[in-house]
This record gives C-alpha cells, structure tokens and sequence, in this order.
C-alpha cells in the first residue's frame, strides 16, 4: 500500500508539473492578452435540437459580466470578423474570441430549446503577452569606411560600407524567456541621401520579403551594405514591419515604437581635385 | 572607303582621343626649381593639409630635400617649389569638424630636360647696324605646354660681362637686344653673345646646352669704311 501511495504521489507530482508547464502555452483557458481562440460546443450531442439558441458571455471571476472592451467575439469561421450579435442566436455553437486583457474570466454559453435552458462555463486566464522585436544598431554614429582613404579624382575608387542591426524577439521581457516561438518580420531600409542596398541577415542571408527566424532562436543580425558618397551624410535607417510569432500569429504589440532603428554614416568631405597652375 | 574618308576619319580620332590625353599628361611636367600653386575649392569649417609623396596609396612621404612647401600647408592652397627631378604627388587632406576626411592627389613629374640654345651660332653685320640685335632660340620644352612654358627668362652675357636684366622670351622662340650700345668703327670686331641661364614662367631651370658651344653666338661686326673728306678740285 505504501509502495502504492508513493507511486501515486510522484504520478501527481509529474502531472501537476505538466499541468503547470502546460499552464504557460497559449491555449483556450490560458490564451495570451491579443491572441484569438475558439469556443464551442458539440452541436452534435444535442443534434436533435438544431434549431436551439445560443447566448455567449464573458464573465468575471464572479460571475459578472466583464468589461466590454477585454474582449471581442469574432467568427469562429475565419477568426477576424467581428460577431456583432451572440445573443439568443439561433445555432451558433461556436465563437472566437479575441482576449485583449490580462485577468480570470468565464466564457459562458447558455443553450435553449423550446422551454428550457443548460448554461455551460469554462474558466479562462488571460495573461499578458509579452512577445517583442526589437531592432537596434550595433554601431554608433562614424565615417564612412572610405575614411582617410586617398580618393582618385573621378571617385572611381569609393567602397561600401557596411552598418549591422541586431534584431531581438522577446516573450517575457528577460533575454532568456522559457516561451521561444518561431517569429517573423518584414523589414524597409532607407538611406539618407538616397541610393540602394543590400541586406543580409546572420550568415550572409539574402532574404527579401518576410524573414522567418526559427523557433528557439532569439535574435538575428540585419547587414546593410551600401556604395559610399562624398559630401551628404548616409544615415541608414531599418524599420520591421509585419512582426508576429508564427505559433499564435501574436502581433509585436508596440509596433513603430522600438521596431526602427537609425545608425549615422557622417559625410566624408566633397574635396574637390586639385588644380594646378 | 575612300581613302580620304578614312584619312578624315583617323584625324577625327586623333583629335578627339590622342590630342585631351596629351593635353593632360602634359600638366604633370615641372621643371626643377619652378614653383607652382595647387589648391582645392574651400568649404568653411573644414581643415586642410598639404604633402608631397612618391606613393600617393602608401603616402610615402618624399624627401624634404625634393621639394620646399613656401607658406602654410594647412590651408586650401599651397606653393611647392620643386628642387630634385623625379615623381611626386601632392596630396592634400580634407578633414571636416565630424572628423571624417579624404585624400585627394596630384601627379607631378619633375624633370630638367628643357634646354636652350642659339639656332644660330654666328651672324654678321656692319658696326653701324645699330643698338638692336635679333637671333632665333632653339628651345625644348620636353613635354611642358607652351602655355605653362612661356614666357622664359633668358640671362646672358655680353663679351663675358654678364647682364643682370634677363631677356624676355616669347613662343616666338626670338632673342631681342635693345640696347646693345654699338660703336661704329672701321675695324672688324666681334661680340660674343653667351647664353648663361634661363628661367621658365614659373621659375623653372631651362638647361643651358653647352655641347659644341651651342650656348655661344658670335657676331662680327665689320668695320665701316674709312673715307676721306670729300675735297673740291
């Protein structure tokens, strides 16, 4: 009994740690604040009444209706349309919702036939998603790499210079988060007096369009090359776009705020050739 | 083709390719002792500073005693007055107030091939010719265009006796004497004329050849006639 005993505590033991891990993913009862999941119940264990009503709720912790504006009830059939009615609707077995605040909530459907009524809960924690990108430059303000560099009268013999930006994902707030999901952006790179460049990532990577970093990896290195000029500063500046982590679709939630990054390139001077007499 | 079109057609690419290549290859020559300007286009806040290399990527500074910097080597012009035949460069560096600069260069190449001699190494005239004396010159400029040449300034002297006043020369290539105070006489003289040094327009020394005394004219100046006085019979 005793050997027993203790086989069914260390059972409970690895369970509750499963649970507890299990607690910290993005799922329908502990979804992230600004991701969207799907509630529903099987309309077939009461096919016989197909033509039920259904009424679906948000409540507090105790039971009160929650704020308004914590959530959003979307169409569980793509998940973005806003559902402006889901009271006494005639078959709506499923909604999506879109948990936009932290807290503890009841998602709450109550189903009707003809004369009665079976209300149905399920608790819901909602806690913040901390998923972000950040970009930064990995050097300050110089010269271009053409510095102190003898420049041939027809400039024939400008180089490029190049300026990195390192490019970090989040999901905690810490730079060890436990939560490592695949993540992606689309970038924009501007130079300030104009011309083209070439961008690279990590290990010379030419990728154009969206750039998938792969889950477990926490930060990527953006290269920009681009040709020298004399006499105008080349300020080179990145900014990601389209930012999300692939596993829930979650968006970067300060979009424009640290998603853009600028590195000074000063001018070189415009001498000009020498002239004899 | 006809050979016309094709000789119009090869004179048209000597003019438009060979002629501008000439034209700039020719403004590296200097000759020693010249002294030239260099400069640049100033912009306000920015500093300046002026060398002279043999390599203008290595920045192998050239002996001191090559060249001689006159005035200031940090501003947007300087004057270098070449002492030693060879290649240079002159460099000047731009440095503006972010601390950002560049090297712009010039090549120069300073030679002491230009000569000059008499074309005529005798003359004759009669001792009533007069003060005024001209002979053609036989110059060299060994590359240097005749713009960046002339005028040059001729040192002589007269029966061994120099003339401090140089003779100004043109592209004309003439010597002219003004005011050679001859005495007209009755006996055959001669006057050496010798060619002791030259300048070109910026200073340059023009070489003076002295194989075969070529540096050397010599005029005979023939007596006049001794007449009597006309008498009256």
């Amino acid at each position: 009994m005793k050997i027993f005993m203790k086989k069914l505590f260390v059972f409970i033991v690895i369970l509750s740690i499963g649970i507890t891990v299990k607690a910290q993913d993005d799922t329908g009862t502990t979804p992230y604040s600004g991701t969207v999941h799907n509630y529903s119940v099987n309309a077939a264990y009461n096919a016989a009444a197909s033509s039920n009503i259904f009424t679906w709720s948000v409540l507090n912790a105790d039971l009160s209706p929650a704020d308004a504006g914590v959530y959003a009830f979307l169409d569980i059939a793509d998940g973005t349309t806003t559902l402006t009615d889901v009271t006494d609707v005639e078959d709506l077995v499923g909604v999506a919702i879109q948990w936009n605040t932290a807290g503890t909530y009841v998602v709450q459907v109550e189903e009707q036939n003809n004369h009665c009524s079976t209300i149905r809960r399920i608790n819901v924690t909602v806690t913040s998603n901390a998923f972000n990108v950040t970009i930064a430059a990995n050097e300050a303000g110089a010269c271009n790499s053409d510095d102190g560099k003898y420049i041939v009268d027809d400039n024939s013999n400008l180089a490029t210079t190049t300026r990195t930006f390192l490019i970090k994902m989040t999901t905690d707030g810490t730079d060890a988060p436990t939560w490592k999901p695949e993540w992606k952006f689309n970038y924009n790179v501007t130079l300030a007096n104009g011309g083209t460049s070439t961008v690279t990532f990590n290990n010379g990577t030419d990728v154009t369009g969206v750039v998938t970093v792969p889950a477990g990896t926490l930060t990527t290195t953006m290269t920009v090359e681009f040709d020298n000029v004399l006499g105008a500063d080349q300020d080179v500046t990145a900014a990601l776009t389209l930012i999300s982590e692939t596993e829930h679709d979650t968006a970067d939630p300060d979009a424009d705020i640290d998603n853009s990054a600028t590195v000074s390139v000063w001018a070189l001077p415009a001498t000009t050739t020498i002239i004899t007499d | 083709m006809n050979r016309k079109v094709l000789y119009k057609i090869l004179i048209a690419i000597l003019l438009v390719v060979v002629v501008p290549i000439y034209g700039m290859t020719q403004d590296k020559y200097v000759l020693i002792e010249s002294v030239h300007k260099y400069k640049i286009t100033e912009t306000t806040g920015n500093t300046y500073a002026w060398i002279v290399v043999t390599n203008p990527n290595l920045q192998t500074t050239a002996s001191t005693s090559t060249y001689e910097i006159i005035g200031d080597a940090d501003q947007t012009e300087v004057n270098i007055k070449w002492k030693e035949d060879g290649e240079y460069y002159v460099m000047v560096q731009e440095t503006n107030p972010n601390g950002c600069s560049i090297w712009r260069a010039i090549h120069i190449e300073v030679i002491e091939s230009a000569t000059i001699e008499f074309k005529e190494l005798t003359s004759n005239d009669c001792s009533n010719v007069g003060n005024t004396f001209e002979t053609e010159l036989t110059i060299e400029t060994s590359g240097i265009v005749d713009s960046k040449f002339y005028p040059i300034q001729v040192y002589y002297s007269i029966d061994g006796t120099p003339v401090a006043t140089p003779i100004t020369v043109t592209e004309g290539k003439s010597l002219v004497f003004n005011d050679l105070a001859i005495i007209a006489e009755h006996t055959d003289k001669y006057q050496i004329i010798t060619i002791l040094s030259a300048k070109d327009k910026y200073g340059g020394d023009i070489k003076v050849t002295l194989t075969g005394g070529v540096n050397i004219h010599t005029r005979t100046l023939y007596g006049i006639p001794v007449i009597s006085p006309v008498t009256i019979k």
